[in-house]
């Protein structure tokens, strides 16, 4: 795990589930295991570039711990953790969105008549005021 | 170092953490160093997965995690909290039990099995 990748994790781990707040505490950890493993294998003798390489494969792979999260059923956010009410819901919401953007179609389609109707009115009126100032 | 088959390690590293941590308070790279050196190298966690580990154990209620700043860098330090304790005991006598039970079979002669 390189250090760009400790940093995009908790934007992988709350997408798969984890708790914000366990994901950026694990980052924040990761981060301070990584500089302790770097520091440990420069003291050893190694480049700065060896010790990040071997810090990051002592670290091991992201989706092995992002899989080990994904496990720990409570360590998962609110809604990841209730997932009958997330799948109760998914309908209820789909449909709902669905009715809402029907209601948003034709509310502007009801406001596009109104501006066509004032446009056709008053245009017919002043063609009437016209005829009436022509007479 | 030989690799660890995970099935054969359940419970292992869980209780590991929780005797390390029951002498003192650590820091997860601090504690996955205590591991190899109090098992001899013989177990080695995985750097990045004792996390989810401790976390999880944290969430159960038997550790507690503060920060702490020490030679100027901020670290969160774990330590066995009483729940923690009572967990320990029940995983460590369970551990002797299945260690004792794996032993006597071992401790068999094979032809004497059949």
């Amino acid at each position: 795990m390189q250090r760009l990748e400790i940093l995009e994790l908790e934007q992988r781990l709350v997408r798969r589930g984890t708790a914000r707040h366990v994901a950026r505490r694990t980052v924040e950890e990761l981060y301070d295991h990584f500089e302790d493993l770097v520091d440990y294998h420069r003291r050893a003798g190694l480049s700065d570039d060896a010790a990040e390489r071997l810090a990051a494969s002592d670290l091991g792979d992201s989706e092995i711990l992002t899989s080990a999260y994904r496990e720990q059923q409570e360590l998962k956010g609110f809604l990841a953790r209730q997932e009958w009410l997330s799948a109760g819901f998914a309908p209820v919401l789909a449909v709902g969105h669905s009715i809402d953007q029907k209601l948003a179609g034709a509310a502007s389609r009801w406001l596009a008549g109104l501006v066509a109707a004032s446009v056709v009115t008053a245009s017919i009126m002043l063609l009437l005021q016209m005829s009436i100032t022509v007479a | 170092m030989a690799k660890t088959n995970p099935p054969f390690m359940s419970g292992v590293p869980e209780l590991l953490l929780l005797r390390l941590l029951g002498q003192r308070e650590m820091y997860g790279y601090e504690l996955v160093r205590s591991v190899r050196l109090a098992t001899n190298e013989s177990i080695r966690l995985g750097e990045g997965v004792i996390y989810p580990a401790l976390h999880s154990l944290e969430k159960a209620g038997a550790l507690k995690a503060r920060r702490k700043t020490v030679n100027g860098r901020s670290r969160v330090y774990y330590a066995l909290t009483a729940t923690g304790e009572k967990r320990m005991t029940a995983l460590l006598s369970e551990w002797q039990r299945i260690e004792s039970g794996v032993r006597n079979a071992l401790e068999v002669p094979l032809n004497a099995t059949t």
